[in-house]
C-alpha cells in the first residue's frame, strides 16, 4: 500500500511562544516581536514537518478553529467561551447575525485586540495549505442570527474560502469538519473546480450526506476504518486517521503498518492517506513531535 | 425561630500574592507549609467578616489548581507539558502510565491547619474520580470506566483519612465533604460512568454529609435525573453566571430549572438540598443585596422548603481579586439575612 500523511490543524505552541503570547497580553511584548517569533517557530514547524506529504499551516497565530473566519468576515463577532465538542478546551462561540464580505486583506499584518497578530496564513513556504471549518460545523457550533440559513451560509462562506485560498496561490484546501452536522456535500462541487479539496471529517460520518455525489474530492479522511467505503467511492485518495490527538500514548509504527495490511486485504485500498484524529492542539508539544515523527516514518 | 440558610464557600479563593508567587517553587517545603497556613489565618478572617457560616477549608491556600494538586500525589501519572485551555491559557494535563496509588494525603494537612484555626463549620472539597479521569490522558486502562473506578478507590482511601482526622480532632458536628465534578454533564453518555464512580467514592461511609459541587453545565438536567440514584445529601450548583443581573424580575432564567429539580426532588424519601449559587465568580461586578435576595427568594418560591436551601457564590472566588471576592460574600450573607427575616 503506498501511504501519504498529512498533518491539519491547531498544533501546539512551543513553550517559548506561549511564554511571549503572555507577555504580549501583559503589555511587555510587541506584536513585530511576536510576528517574528511566529515566522520563526512556522519555519522550524516546516522542518520538522520535511517528509510529510501534506502539512496545513499549524495556525500558531489563532486561537480556535473559528477564530481567523469569525474574526476576518463581515457578520461575524467573537461569543462567549464555549466547550469544544466534549473536551476540556473552549473556543470563542462565533455569533453570526449576517455573512458579509471578507472584511480585510488577508495578506496584511493587521492587529486585533482579540488576537493579535494577522495575517490569516504566512505564505513565506511553498506548500503549505490553507485550512477552514467545515461550514455547516461552524453553523451548529455559532450562535447565528434566524434570518441566517445553513445553506446560503454554507455556499457564502465556501466562496470566501475560494477567495482567501486564491490570494495564497493555493491550488489545495483543507476543510475540517469537527461536528458531524452537514447537509448536501454537493455544495462543494463549484469550489471542487477550481481547488483540491481535502475534507477531513471529525466526528461519526453522515453517510446520506455524499449519496450521488456529481464530483469527487481530492480526498476525504475519516475517522475510522468502517467509513472507509465511502472515502474511497467519493474521493480520489481515500484518507484515515490513525494517530490519537486525545491521548498521549504514543502509537508505533509496527502497529499502524498491521492495521494498514489488515486494511488493504479487506478493502483492495493501495493508497492512502494517513493522519490524527482531531487536530493536535490537545496534546503537550512534545507528544505531538513525537506522533509526528511516527508520522513521518509512514512513508 | 426563624428558620436559617447557611451560607457557605465552595472551595478556592485568591492567594495573597506572597504565596501565589513563590507557590510552584516551595510546594513541599516548611516554607509552603507556613505561608499557605498563613494565607489561611488571613483568609478565614475575611470569611469571618463577611460572615459566612461555612468557611470551607479557608480558601484552599494549601492547593494550586484542583488536579494537579491531586495528581502530583499519586504514583504514575506523568506530566509531559502543558495543554490549552482556551486562548493563552493552559493547564496541566497528567498522563496516566500505570495504575495510580496515592503517594501521600491529598488535604489531611490542610485539614489539620483549618481545624486548628477555627471552630467554624469546615466543609472539604476533593476533585472527584470522574474529573480526575476526564482530565487526565489515559496511556494505562482499557476503558474510561477502569480508570474512573480505579480514581474513585483513591478518592474513597483520602475520605477515609479525612474521617480519621476529624474523629481524632474531637469535633462535634459532623464532617462535610464536597466532591468538585466540574466535569459531571461533559459526557451525557457517560453518566452511568460518572453515578458509579461517586457512589464508589462515597461507599460505606457513615457520619459524613456528602455534597457535590458541579458548575457550568450545559444542562443540568441530566444531572437531576441521576439524583436519586447517587448517595449525596446536597449538591452545590452554580446558577448566577446563567442568570440576568437585571434585579426585579418575575422569572429568573438562571435559576428556571429548579423546577425540574423539584420535581426529581418530591420522588425521593430522603430530599436532597441545593447549595444555590447567588454570585457570579466570573464578573467583577458585585451583585447587589437586592438581586441576590431576588435570586434566593425565586429560588424558595420553586424549592418552597427553606431547609433544602443553602446559599453560596457558583464556583470557587479565586478567578476575583481578595477584595471583589469579599465583597461578593458580603452581599451574599446581607441578603441571605434579610430574607431570612421575611421567611
Amino acid at each position: 500500500m503506498r501511504i501519504e500523511t498529512l498533518i491539519y490543524g491547531i498544533y501546539p505552541r512551543s513553550d517559548r511562544l506561549r511564554l511571549e503570547y503572555g507577555r504580549l497580553e501583559r503589555g511587555v511584548e510587541t506584536t513585530e516581536k511576536i510576528k517574528d517569533i511566529i515566522r520563526e517557530e512556522k519555519s522550524n514547524f516546516y522542518q520538522m514537518t520535511k517528509g510529510i506529504n501534506f502539512v496545513t499551516d499549524p495556525l500558531f497565530n489563532w486561537y480556535d478553529v473559528f477564530r481567523s473566519i469569525s474574526l476576518s468576515v463581515d457578520g461575524i463577532s467573537l461569543g462567549p467561551l464555549r466547550r469544544y465538542l466534549e473536551t476540556n478546551t473552549f473556543y470563542r462561540e462565533p455569533e453570526i447575525t449576517r455573512l458579509g464580505e471578507l472584511k480585510l486583506d488577508v495578506l496584511e499584518p493587521l492587529e486585533f485586540e482579540d488576537n493579535p497578530p494577522f495575517p490569516m496564513f504566512q505564505n513565506d513556504h511553498r506548500g503549505v495549505l490553507p485550512i477552514f471549518p467545515e461550514p455547516s460545523s461552524m453553523y451548529s457550533m455559532s450562535s447565528v442570527s434566524p434570518e441566517v440559513g445553513e445553506k446560503e451560509f454554507s455556499l457564502k462562506l465556501l466562496k470566501i474560502y475560494d477567495r482567501i485560498a486564491g490570494q495564497f496561490n493555493s491550488g489545495q484546501i483543507v476543510i475540517f469538519s469537527p461536528k458531524a452536522t452537514y447537509q448536501n456535500m454537493e455544495i462543494y462541487k463549484e469550489l471542487s473546480s477550481s481547488r483540491q479539496l481535502f475534507l477531513v471529517l471529525n466526528e461519526s460520518v453522515k453517510e446520506g450526506s455524499f449519496e450521488n455525489l456529481s464530483f469527487k474530492f481530492e480526498s476525504i479522511i475519516v475517522p475510522d476504518k468502517k467509513y472507509l467505503d465511502l472515502a474511497q467511492n467519493n474521493s480520489i485518495k481515500p484518507g484515515l486517521q490513525m494517530l490519537d490527538s486525545h491521548n498521549t500514548r504514543i502509537e508505533t509504527v509496527e502497529e499502524l503498518k498491521k492495521e494498514l495490511l489488515t486494511i488493504e486485504n479487506a478493502t483492495g485500498i493501495k493508497n492512502l492517506i494517513v493522519t490524527h484524529r482531531d487536530y493536535m492542539d490537545f496534546l503537550p508539544r512534545t507528544i505531538a513531535d513525537r506522533k509526528v515523527k511516527i508520522l513521518k516514518e509512514m512513508n | 425561630m426563624a428558620a436559617k440558610l447557611i451560607t457557605q464557600e465552595i472551595g478556592s479563593f485568591r492567594k495573597p500574592e506572597y504565596l501565589s508567587k513563590k507557590f510552584h517553587s516551595i510546594e513541599g517545603t516548611q516554607e509552603y507549609v507556613d505561608l499557605s497556613q498563613k494565607a489561611t489565618v488571613e483568609t478565614l478572617e475575611v470569611f469571618d467578616r463577611a460572615g459566612l457560616d461555612n468557611i470551607g477549608v479557608g480558601g484552599e491556600m494549601f492547593r494550586w489548581e484542583m488536579y494537579e494538586h491531586l495528581a502530583k500525589r499519586v504514583t504514575n501519572i506523568e506530566f509531559y507539558g502543558l495543554v490549552r485551555s482556551f486562548d493563552n491559557r493552559y493547564y496541566k494535563k497528567g498522563s496516566v502510565i500505570g495504575v495510580p496509588e496515592r503517594k501521600e494525603s491529598f488535604h489531611r494537612e490542610e485539614l489539620e491547619h483549618v481545624m486548628k484555626d477555627t471552630n467554624k463549620s469546615i466543609k472539604v472539597p476533593i476533585t472527584g474520580a470522574y474529573t480526575m479521569m476526564d482530565w487526565s490522558f489515559n496511556e494505562h486502562y482499557r476503558s474510561r470506566r477502569e480508570l474512573a473506578m480505579k480514581f474513585a478507590d483513591l478518592i474513597h482511601q483520602e475520605i477515609e483519612d479525612l474521617q480519621k482526622t476529624w474523629k481524632k480532632s474531637g469535633r462535634r458536628e459532623q464532617l462535610q465533604i464536597q466532591i468538585d465534578e466540574p466535569a459531571t454533564t461533559t459526557h451525557p453518555s457517560e453518566m452511568d460512568i460518572v453515578v458509579e464512580s461517586m457512589n464508589r467514592s462515597m461507599e460505606k461511609f457513615r457520619d459524613i454529609e456528602f455534597t457535590l459541587h458541579v458548575c457550568y453545565s450545559k444542562d443540568y438536567r441530566i444531572l437531576y435525573d441521576v439524583v436519586p440514584d447517587m448517595g449525596f445529601h446536597g449538591y452545590n450548583l452554580e446558577y448566577a453566571n446563567r442568570d440576568s443581573l437585571i434585579v426585579r424580575k418575575e422569572e429568573r432564567e438562571g435559576y428556571d430549572d429548579l423546577k425540574y429539580f423539584k420535581t426529581v426532588n418530591d420522588t425521593l424519601k430522603e430530599k436532597r438540598f441545593i447549595g444555590l449559587g447567588v454570585t457570579d465568580v466570573h464578573i467583577d461586578t458585585v451583585e447587589s443585596q437586592e438581586l441576590i435576595e431576588n435570586r434566593i427568594n425565586y429560588a424558595l418560591g420553586i424549592l418552597e422548603d427553606p431547609s433544602l436551601v443553602r446559599i453560596n457564590p457558583d464556583c470557587g472566588l479565586r478567578t476575583r481579586s481578595r477584595e471583589i471576592g469579599y465583597e461578593k460574600l458580603l452581599n451574599m450573607v446581607r441578603a441571605t439575612r434579610n430574607v431570612e427575616k421575611d421567611m
